[in-house]
């Protein structure tokens, strides 16, 4: 249970499947590289049958050429740089962005430093570098950790949440960012996210170019631009959604999980599930909410007062994080209470 | 021909075995030093906070020389505590002592108003609490460490260098008291 190795193997975990995210992403940019130089730069195969002519000059069949799409070396050229630019914005680029995307700022001021020491007790817990510490003024109760590595993480904290929360159930919430950036969990999502978004722009360019060139009747290359819309057709109605689920049901196990790890470096459930439950009950919705940032936060930030009708389970399979309940649930297990009652909660907010 | 090749991979494939598992103890083994480096942090971090609290409580409330006097000794154990498990024991005392000096400033009101009090206060708590975490973490490193060389293939592997079994940071029984609070 408390074996320091666990981390490991799910480091490990996280390492193959940002692989298999990469190669995927790769293979398919690849194919999509070539077809479109193809098209373009002529990297095509052409097989001619030779035409039958009579000997009085009488063409009884014209030369018939089919061409046919080879891999070539700048389809490999292009896919190369393509991925090396968009590894490189989720490396350097993300955690940056998404912190000027919340407007948040570091936690400075004696005000914080509760907050501070906070985060530094639960590095301690967890053996990795502290974090950098920032705030976002919103009253609604939210965190999110972010940093593609323990040595680049940043845990971000509502104002809302200070308001809220006690000590330990802000502990708690640290302590499940703590794992979020400890599992490494945040350099697999940002790669999930990234790579559906880079796979839903190709999909679109493919169908432009398809379309214009289908229009053109009578061109020379219309098999590829027939072929280049199909194939992006098929990633638009399979490729997109594919990813979109896998990357909502990767950031609900990575969730579950934090929350796991969360009790093992507190060594109590109390405070986190006393947390979530103060979530569950508040109704303020964070004033930035952006499909961008959403897999970030403890809470999804968007999914509030969604109807539970015919598309509820379709709806839940996109959900970027666990129902509430259900995490509740889970903690209170552990705690030994009923997992559909509520409370226990502290009642005092922090001193901040 | 094929048996010679046979024989140097097999030897190759048990050389890598060894040199990986040899790295993955000694990675191991300095996971517990760098645990145990953080507790000294947090202890001796803690040490230098205490006399500040004392001087800043004798303002307010020096006729309660008892209490005062029992977190100055507790503080000097704990500065003479040599290794985990000498440290650990003087754990218990120390925590005892600040339980009840903290206690007492709920009957002044001065000094619980005072700001530099109430910033020692949270620095203190803080840093009882960080060294309870750096506690945690040390254990589990010392617990993993003895797994991996206790366990086949670690115990053979162990042998190739001197992995001594390390003291864990335990609690002495009286630390589990609770501290008893007298008005």
């Amino acid at each position: 249970m408390s074996d320091a190795t666990g981390f490991i193997a799910e480091q490990r975990h996280n390492r193959r499947a940002s692989v298999l995210i990469l190669a995927g992403t790769f293979a398919l940019l690849f194919i999509v590289a070539n077809v479109v130089t193809g098209v373009f730069g002529g990297y095509t195969k052409e097989t001619c049958s030779p035409a039958k002519v009579l000997a009085n000059g009488y063409v009884v069949q014209p030369q018939v050429c089919t061409s046919e799409f080879r891999f070539n070396l700048v389809a490999l050229i292009i896919t190369i740089v393509f991925v090396g630019g968009y590894l490189f914005i989720a490396w350097f680029a993300s955690a940056s962005a998404a912190l000027t995307m919340v407007q948040a700022r570091p936690a400075d001021g004696p005000e914080f430093a509760e907050l501070r020491n906070l985060v530094e007790q639960m590095s301690i817990a967890s053996g990795i570098p502290v974090p950098r510490t920032y705030v976002v003024d919103d009253p609604a109760p939210n965190a999110f950790a972010t940093g593609r590595n323990p040595d680049h993480a940043a845990i971000t904290v509502t104002t809302g949440l200070l308001a809220v929360m006690s000590r330990r159930e802000l502990r708690g919430v640290l302590a499940h960012e703590m794992s979020h950036i400890r599992n490494r969990d945040i350099a697999v999502t940002t790669l999930a996210v990234l790579a559906v978004g880079a796979i839903a722009v190709i999909a679109q360019i493919g169908l432009r170019i398809g379309m214009f060139g289908g229009m053109r009747r009578g061109s020379r290359d219309n098999n590829g631009f027939a072929l280049l819309l199909l194939l992006s057709l098929a990633i638009y109605l399979l490729a997109v959604p594919a990813g979109m689920l896998l990357k909502a049901s990767l950031s609900r196990k990575r969730e579950s999980l934090a929350d796991a790890t969360a009790v093992e470096l507190t060594r109590e459930p109390s405070g986190l599930r006393s947390a979530l439950e103060k979530l569950e009950a508040d109704t303020t919705v964070i004033a930035h909410p952006s499909a961008a940032t959403a897999h970030l936060w403890i809470e999804s930030p968007l999914e509030r007062g969604r109807d539970e009708g015919m598309l509820g389970s379709f709806g839940r399979m996109m959900d970027t994080h666990p129902p509430l309940s259900e995490r509740i649930a889970k903690l209170r297990t552990i705690e030994g209470l009923d997992p559909e009652g509520r409370g226990p909660n502290d009642p005092f907010p922090t001193a901040i | 021909m094929i048996g010679l090749i046979i024989v140097i991979a097999v030897l190759a494939l048990l050389v890598l075995i060894v040199v990986g598992g040899f790295n993955g103890i000694v990675r191991q083994r300095n996971q517990v030093d760098n645990g145990w480096a953080q507790i000294e942090v947090q202890l001796k971090r803690r040490a230098d906070l205490i006399p500040n609290l004392v001087e800043t409580v004798k303002g307010y409330a020096a006729h309660e020389s008892g209490t005062l006097e029992a977190v100055v000794q507790a503080r000097q154990a704990s500065v003479a505590a040599n290794g985990p498990a000498e440290a650990a024991a003087a754990e218990g005392p120390i925590t005892q002592a600040l339980g009840r000096l903290f206690a007492l400033a709920e009957a002044y009101p001065n000094l619980k108003a005072d700001a530099n009090f109430r910033q020692l206060q949270e620095e203190i708590t803080s840093t009882e609490d960080r060294v309870s975490y750096a506690r945690q973490f040390y254990n589990d490193s010392v617990t993993s460490f003895h797994n991996r060389i206790d366990t086949f293939p670690g115990v053979i592997i162990a042998k190739f260098g001197s992995f001594p079994h390390r003291e864990l940071f335990e609690a002495a029984p009286t630390d589990r008291d609770v501290p008893k609070v007298q008005f």
